[in-house]
């Protein structure tokens, strides 16, 4: 055995990401690792290198029980992780880059020549890393993930940047490393390489295994069923999809011919009262669409909102016409933690709320503690610090903040993520009485339950664009989770 | 170009500095006399072992506001010790020690403590400040021994003795930050810290260690000042620290951390020096030239900026430009624009 860890459990915040996972890599094994955001991939291999230290558990390296894991002794364990963010030092030279990686290790230049040569032969080694492109970063990591010498590799999502030429050789090399011995996890998204290169295959949901087989004993089908399986934990309130809305109904965003970093030639309408679910796997384009509705980002394309058409586009402006967005990562772009309740709920309206300058206290009192009602909040002080609160509260205080200024269109990106059950069912229930009371709605998120439950309508995104349209007698989990990943109803990969 | 320009800052510097030796030099021929470029040198001593010591903190991506009071203390102490009759070798041995020791302190709030940097080294300016006064009572230590003072005029080929310590001194530094993988580690703690982890350097220590060396180099600017000036007041090496970080973003080292030389700081100082004293050369009163060092220093945290701003836009355009095309190649899902956020 390369590596094993057992019983392995990690929470943050008192939401449990790995629940008593155990896993284990054989020598010359290459085990693919999958799963939904979120489900607790990285994690776990953040634990295995000593990223993260595990609450419970036990992480034994060639038979020995290691405690302490840090990512340096990781290293000297021989434990390396080609992240899936390049994570080079953009002011050395590549082959500075790749040699700090080796320190500790017989390694001589013909070797690193060797393989750079073959990986990547068209990267000048002497130039600052900072000039590569991200596909050659991503190269460049892996250069320094073959020549570690490791006895276990860990390849977290690899070929998200890559070309067909470049997969076939890292495909080739880590084949060559697996006949050497080393043992390999491999995170991926992209199921068809499971089967490319893979001997086993384990899926995470939830943070715990699904599902864990030898790869030429299973199909493509059943990994994703796996990945993706209909909830236990389902809240009746949420499982009632709304109706579908009047096609006649006024639009009140109307985008077309959109296109921008991550995303073309994007159209789509939300009418009144709609909700319009939009899915797509990481890296589809999804969040970068909205971010450029928002006016985040630059793009090209019409947008109209509320029937006039919305040029320069600002989130001031955004929030001006009855635009709001809710962020997927609140902890860094949604709440102001430090804060109280009140002055995050306020920060989006307070031109609105003050006059002169002066805040009115009261008045904003009054209506913040009705919209953290409407969204039942954890009743309390609303001089609470947000920060204190638990991630389905914050999120409530995320949201909250965005309907303040009363939008009539509200684009959510991934509003229940680490949401606990609980919380989840609230939002479901205020977003579906928004709706009915008019606001247009639009849903991003990866979780294929949610969009195929709230969803009166759903976009496929897939690579940038939008691939399929499902009306609402076309919705449920199987055709919005196929669509995401490209598998045909016959159960084939796209 | 831009950049070329990026990496080659010291030498725009070093032009610099000939410049103005040149523009001076035409008014008054008198400034670029060898004996008065080695008292240049020997006033700037003092500075360029501050900005050295300076350089690799920045570079690891921190900031030490503290030399100048690391200075004064270790100073304070250095000159007692010497008034007691103390051997000089074992008085070096106090004073770098005792401010490498302060040093080191500073590194265990900033890495250890998560004291932003700034907070914690403006916080113990003005403790070790407080200290030296006490210990002198507000008054300014005299009478340093003459058998320690003589160094202070000692001269080799024309140029004092302290300029080739100091400079040897700085070399060995700059050896170390360029040409040994220990160096080369700063530069990677400060170009990435979470890639630095990921591959197994102990970015804590490595920041501790760039401020002891800051220390250290602060107490060797203090030995310096003894044998110059023959004295140690409180008001010794008041706004040093502002120059010697000048000098270093002068001289190439960027604030934004990863980048810059031990060469390029002392450049950096040798420049800020030159252009203060051809201030006063050229009779402009003193006040004028603090505002002058004032204006170059944000020309060079502007141009600083500037460069790395247009680097970054262009960074990022190749990269969406190449993402791209492995979009159109493979025709998948999974291109990774969500990354491309976190790695901003």
């Amino acid at each position: 055995m390369a590596a094993e860890v057992q019983g392995v459990w990690k929470s943050y915040g008192g939401v449990p990401v790995l629940k008593r996972v155990s896993l284990d890599v054989h020598e010359g094994e290459i085990h693919a690792l999958v799963g939904g955001n979120g489900a607790g991939k990285s994690t776990l291999m953040k634990a295995l290198t000593g990223v993260v230290t595990p609450d419970e558990g036990i992480i034994r390296i060639a038979g020995h029980e290691v405690r302490h894991l840090n990512p340096r002794s990781a290293h000297a364990n021989r434990i390396y992780m080609v992240p899936q963010e390049p994570q080079l030092f953009p002011d050395l030279s590549v082959l500075e880059n790749i040699l700090l990686c080796l320190e500790g290790i017989k390694v001589d230049k013909a070797q690193v020549q060797q393989v750079c040569a073959s990986m990547a032969p068209h990267i000048d080694l002497s130039v600052p890393a900072s000039e590569l492109s991200l596909a050659d970063q991503q190269l460049v990591e892996i250069c320094r993930g073959i020549l570690r010498n490791s006895r276990v590799l860990i390849v977290d999502e690899p070929t998200a940047a890559l070309s067909v030429n470049e997969v076939n050789s890292l495909f080739a090399h880590l084949r060559n490393l697996s006949a050497q011995g080393v043992g390999m996890f491999y995170v991926t998204h992209r199921l068809n390489e499971v089967f490319d290169l893979c001997d086993r295959v384990t899926v995470l949901r939830d943070g715990q295994i699904a599902l864990q087989r030898r790869t030429d004993e299973i199909s493509l089908r059943e990994i994703v069923v796996e990945m993706v399986a209909a909830s236990a934990t389902a809240i009746d309130v949420a499982h009632q999809r709304p109706a579908e809305v009047d096609q006649t109904s006024p639009v009140l965003l109307d985008v077309s011919d959109f296109s921008g970093q991550g995303f073309r030639d994007v159209g789509f309408q939300v009418r009144e009262g709609e909700i319009v679910g939009i899915a797509g796997v990481v890296g589809s384009g999804r969040t970068e669409l909205a971010e450029s509705i928002y006016g985040l980002r630059g793009a090209t394309g019409l947008v109209t909102l509320i029937g006039k058409p919305f040029e320069r586009r600002s989130p001031r402006a955004s929030l001006a016409r009855g635009l709001s967005y809710v962020p997927k990562d609140r902890h860094l772009n949604g709440l102001f933690a430090l804060g109280d309740v009140v002055d995050n709920v306020d920060a989006t309206v307070l031109q609105r709320m003050s006059s002169g300058g002066w805040l009115h206290t009261r008045r904003e009192r009054a209506r913040v503690s009705q919209l953290v009602g409407e969204l039942a909040l954890q009743p309390g002080p609303l001089s609470r610090r947000v920060g204190n609160l638990s991630g389905g509260n914050q999120q409530k205080v995320a949201v909250a903040k965005q309907l303040n200024p009363e939008p009539r269109v509200i684009i959510l990106d991934e509003p229940t993520r680490g949401v606990d059950v609980g919380a989840r069912a609230d939002l479901y229930r205020s977003i579906r009485a928004m709706a009915e009371q008019g606001t247009g709605i639009v849903i991003i998120s990866s979780d294929f339950e949610e969009i195929a439950d709230v969803s009166t309508r759903v976009l496929i995104m897939r690579g940038g664009r939008v691939t399929r349209e499902l009306s609402s007698g076309d919705i449920s989990l199987s055709a919005v989770r196929d669509s995401c990943f490209g598998v045909d109803p016959d159960g084939s990969a796209a | 170009m831009i950049s070329r320009i990026a990496r080659h800052r010291e030498f725009v510097t070093l032009v610099g500095v000939v410049f103005l030796l040149i523009v001076v030099g035409l008014f008054n021929a008198s400034f670029v006399s060898p004996s008065n470029l080695a008292r240049v040198l020997n006033s700037a001593v003092i500075l360029f072992l501050l900005a050295a010591g300076e350089a690799p903190v920045i570079i690891t991506r921190n900031i030490d506001a503290s030399i100048g009071a690391i200075l004064v203390l270790s100073g304070v102490l250095g000159a007692l010790a010497l008034r007691h009759g103390v051997a000089i070798p074992l008085v070096i041995l106090i004073v770098a020690g005792s401010a490498a020791l302060m040093g080191v302190l500073n590194g265990v709030f900033v890495a250890y403590g998560h004291v932003p940097p700034i907070v914690a080294t403006l916080g113990t300016l003005a403790a070790f400040r407080g200290v030296s006064f006490l210990i002198t009572g507000g008054f300014s230590i005299e009478d340093i021994p003459q058998n320690y003072t003589r160094f202070g005029s000692a001269q080799v080929i024309g140029v004092p003795l302290l300029v080739w310590v100091g400079l040897a001194l700085a070399a060995l530094l700059g050896i170390l930050m360029a040409k040994t993988q220990f160096g080369r580690h700063f530069y990677a703690t400060g170009g990435n810290p979470v890639g630095a982890r990921l591959i197994g350097i102990p970015v804590n220590r490595m920041v501790v260690t760039a401020y002891a060396i800051s220390g250290l180099f602060a107490g060797l600017a203090a030995l310096v000042f003894m044998a110059q000036f023959g004295s140690v007041s409180n008001q010794a090496g008041v706004g040093m620290e502002l120059q010697a970080i000048a000098a270093a973003v002068v001289g190439g080292v960027s604030l934004s951390g990863g980048v810059g030389t031990i060469f390029g700081a002392i450049i950096g100082a040798f420049f800020i020096t030159s252009a203060r004293s051809s201030l006063s050369f050229m009779g402009i009163p003193g006040f004028w030239s603090d505002t002058a060092i004032g204006v170059i220093l944000l020309i060079a945290l502007f141009a600083d900026a500037k460069v790395r701003h247009a680097l970054d836009v262009r960074r990022l355009e190749q990269r969406y430009a190449s993402s791209g095309e492995a979009l159109s190649e493979v025709g998948s899902a999974d291109v990774a624009f969500d990354k491309e956020e976190h790695a901003r």
